[in-house]
């Protein structure tokens, strides 16, 4: 009796502990749509940003997060697709496999700002880049690679062995297997992982602080070479200074912005892995 | 008959294999800059950079209230949150019906990929003002804000792996504990969690590295003040990690000489820092999965 | 006279462990050639052996000579996809494309022969009807492959890999996952192929060797024990080994 007692007890003490992390994390964030829900109308996406963020919208804030994000995933992407291919296709040794894939995870675990440090140097000062566009599009897709990369090669690795081998015994070469069978079979882990990218890249803001982006004088880029405004680091300036009512519900109205990208972003990610788990257990 | 080479297969394999050696060639490439640039730094203060405790650029680098702060935030977010994320992790995998805990594993996949500039306006505009209320204090950017904020950010990731760990557990062992007479939870303690130990310390050092990293949250909220707080345990006091410190310095800093050099001295300490967490944590995970 | 398959003294091993030592056979042209033994003795691994399938296994080494009509198959510069479409090979459990039935068929010939787009239609019913399944499935041609019962899935198998017409085929227990009824189809098809094929049959079951097979090779850990016109095989086996396995093999 008494023992069936202390597992109740301890049963609930689980619960309740489980549920406050949870519905603390869920409060706080809802908050972010308390406070900028009000901004949010037609002309906070259709104008521009006046008055230090206290009117106007966000207009190029939005286009300069959309186009760091597109612009790394469509870089970040074909290396990490030829990045899985190499390690799981091409590279025969055990050894550098589990090296290459040891160096692939923690490189996941990387801090961002050292990816904006380091690109920065490399891509903006060596390579005479500068403060622009292109820096934090080359930046954020050499972050992203390991995301993109980690969701693609896990879904190669799922590929029963049988498939390849049917394929193998049908004398496919190694390039039509890729084509006609290890492609398709992990069609939704590429787009899983480039959605999952996009996310990453669209939130990211240390690592493109002060090589992309400008909080003032900049809409959007005529070239490669310019520097954009961009959602995040609006948020940040406007946090850090503004003193404005209005400039702060401007902060948390794009932070709104934000977080429903992303949130979209990732949720699309998780409805395609779904089918990919599908895919094999019919 | 048999012979025949194909010109596709081997250009694309050619393709494949210039393009992963590319992006392998340029990570490492990175990692040797922050090497080479901040040997200065090592040259001009020696040990006294990591141990030094006063920043004052154009005279001295010390880095010693950095690392402290970075040590400091990162440990208490960690302690605070993971019983919560434990518990998270239990009740997910061992109680929840399979939707349930599917519904859960999606929404803390989506918590996480929260942006830290949300939570680090969440941070200016929530918790540091909680913060201050709460406890009477002039200011609310102390180092316990920042440890508090990076808990919740790190709370998702720790649930899920945790959550990873504890499932990879096969059923058997659950049902063999359970035929002996064991409760469910007492199957929880005896059986599953020893099981699960290395892919449950994998989930913690993986939340390590990426609590040691987050720069902007902690940047807003940290109080920003380059010195050990005294008494060192004062947790009320501002204080400075080194994300933080990068965060708030480098734009100002580019290229320009010993500052610049110092700078990249602090990367390369924390690279090193959360590299290692980060290595054992995937090989913690790796045992883990393995077994 | 060259044979379908010459086998010189091979010696085959994962990571230095040997599984096939001292191994030599040959095989005639147009014959059905069963492959029986214990568990465990290598025969599945002689198949692969025989059109390479195990290259891409980490620590496998193939010494001594292998030969399929005349030519050394481990010989530098072989071309392996060429190699494996004159020796098609089935598994114990048909592997189908989630795609449908005709896309299953045409899956090799479609890599082979691009060009010949056009006729593929009239290659899946040719490759299809030899595989005796034509009758089955002419009417679901677009309908998903994996829907088909087990024994329509493996002369599918069959189907798709007659379709890149090879010269050989390999069969690894071809008929163990399968009900009786659809075993006897596949049993009637190996001897249909006959014809036009040389056929290598890993099988467990005695009486399908009998059956089907021209010849039978017993062998015992990795090695080559007795090897024999089927019928004589049975009726009066040599090797003690080999007494031994048909009468243990036929009480179990
Ligand atoms: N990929 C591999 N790596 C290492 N050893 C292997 C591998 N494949 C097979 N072996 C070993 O080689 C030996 C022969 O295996 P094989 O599959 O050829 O036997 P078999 O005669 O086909 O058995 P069965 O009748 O059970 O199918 C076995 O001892 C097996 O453990
Ligand atoms: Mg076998």
């Amino acid at each position: 009796m008494k023992r069936g007692l202390v597992e109740k007890a301890a049963m609930a003490v689980l619960g309740i502990m489980a549920g406050m992390g949870v519905l603390v994390l869920v409060l706080i964030l809802a908050e972010v749509f308390l406070r900028g829900g009000g901004a949010l109308d037609a002309g906070f996406f259709l104008e521009e940003s006046r008055d230090f963020g206290a009117a106007g919208g966000v207009r190029y804030q939005i286009t300069g997060t959309l186009l760091l994000m597109v612009g790394a995933a469509a870089l970040g992407l074909p290396l990490a697709l030829a990045g899985a291919l190499f390690q799981t296709e091409y590279l025969k040794s055990p050894g550098l496999k589990r090296g290459l894939r040891l160096l692939i995870y923690s490189l996941n675990g990387v801090p961002t700002i050292l990816f904006g440090l380091l690109g920065y140097l490399f891509f903006g000062i060596y390579l005479g880049a500068g403060v622009s566009w292109l820096t934090g599009v080359l930046i954020l897709a050499i972050m992203i690679l390991p995301t993109i990369q980690v969701s693609v090669q896990e879904a190669i690795e799922a590929l029963p062995e049988n498939y390849r081998e049917a394929g193998g015994a049908l004398g496919l070469s190694r390039w039509q297997e890729i084509r006609s069978i290890v492609l398709p079979h992990s069609f939704f882990g590429i787009v899983t992982g480039t959605l999952l990218g996009l996310a990453r890249a669209a939130g990211e803001t240390a690592a493109i602080l002060f090589t992309a982006t400008a909080f003032s004088g900049a809409r959007f880029p005529a070239s490669f070479g310019d520097p954009v405004p961009t959602l995040q680091t609006h948020i940040l300036v406007l946090a850090q200074e503004a003193v404005n009512p209005r400039a702060i519900e401007a902060a948390w109205g794009a932070g709104c912005v934000l977080l429903i990208l992303v949130f979209s972003l990732i949720a699309a990610s998780l409805f395609f892995r779904s089918r990919l788990s599908m895919e094999f257990d019919r | 008959m048999l012979f025949k080479p194909r010109s596709i297969a081997v250009f694309f394999r050619i393709l494949v294999t210039a393009l992963a050696l590319t992006a392998t060639g340029l990570i490492v490439l990175f990692f040797l800059f922050l090497v080479k640039e901040s040997v200065p730094v090592f040259q001009a203060e020696g040990a006294r950079f990591l141990t030094g405790g006063d920043w004052w650029v154009g005279e001295s680098y010390g880095a010693g209230p950095m690392i402290f702060g970075s040590a400091v935030v990162t440990l208490l977010a960690l302690a605070m949150v993971l019983p919560f994320a434990l518990a998270g992790a239990v009740v997910a995998s061992e109680f929840l019906s399979p939707r349930l805990r599917w519904a859960m594993k999606s929404l803390m996949e989506l918590f996480a990929g929260v942006p830290g500039i949300i939570y680090g306006l969440l941070g200016v505009g929530v918790l540091a003002p909680a913060v201050k209320d709460f406890f009477g204090l002039i200011d609310g950017n102390t180092l316990l804000t920042a440890a508090l904020l990076l808990g919740l950010m790190v709370f998702p990731t720790i649930l899920t792996l945790a959550d990873d760990a504890l499932h990879a557990v096969p059923g058997k062992y659950r049902d063999q504990a359970q035929g002996l007479g064991l409760s469910r939870l007492e199957t929880v303690r005896a059986v599953v969690l020893p099981q699960a130990r290395a892919g449950l310390l994998g989930a913690v050092f993986l939340g390590l590295g990426r609590a040691m990293g987050e720069t902007i949250a902690v940047m807003l909220v940290i109080g920003g003040r380059d010195q050990v707080p005294s008494p060192w345990y004062n947790l009320f006091a501002p204080g400075q990690s080194i994300p933080s410190k990068l965060g708030r310095e480098a734009a100002e800093a580019v290229g320009a000489g010993l500052h610049w050099n110092a700078l990249l001295g602090l990367g390369l300490v924390l690279f090193l820092m959360v590299l290692g967490v980060t290595v054992a944590g995937q090989l913690f995970l790796n045992k883990g999965r393995a077994t | 006279m060259t044979h379908a398959i010459e086998i010189v003294n091979a010696r085959v091993a994962y990571n230095g462990k040997p599984v096939l030592d001292a191994f030599s056979t040959r095989i005639r042209e147009h014959s059905v050639v069963a492959v029986i033994g214990p568990s465990g003795t290598g025969k599945s691994t002689l198949l692969r052996t025989l059109s390479r399938m195990n290259d891409r296994v980490p620590g496998f080494r193939v010494a001594g000579t292998v030969r399929i009509g005349g030519e050394d198959i481990y010989a530098k510069g072989v071309d392996v996809c060429r190699l494996r479409r004159k020796v098609g090979m089935i598994f114990q459990t048909p592997c189908m494309f989630p795609k449908s039935i005709f896309e299953n068929v045409i899956f090799g010939l479609k890599h082979q022969d691009p060009g010949r787009r056009k006729e593929f239609p009239d290659l899946a019913e040719k490759a299809l009807r030899r595989a005796s399944l034509w009758n089955e499935v002419k009417d679901r041609m677009h309908k998903p492959a994996p829907n088909l019962s087990l024994g329509q899935q493996q002369r599918l198998a069959i189907a798709r890999t007659l379709a890149v017409e090879p010269d050989i085929l390999l069969l690894d227990e071809p008929t163990s996952s399968l009900d009786p009824q659809s075993a006897l189809a596949i049993e009637a098809l190996i001897l249909a192929l006959k014809k036009d094929h040389t056929l290598l049959v890993v099988t467990h079951q005695l009486a399908q060797a009998r059956r089907v097979s021209d010849e039978t090779i017993f062998m015992e850990a990795g090695r080559l024990v007795e090897a024999g016109p089927t019928e004589t095989m049975f009726s009066h086996p040599v090797h003690p080994a080999t007494r031994a396995y048909l009468e243990g093999a036929r009480d179990a």
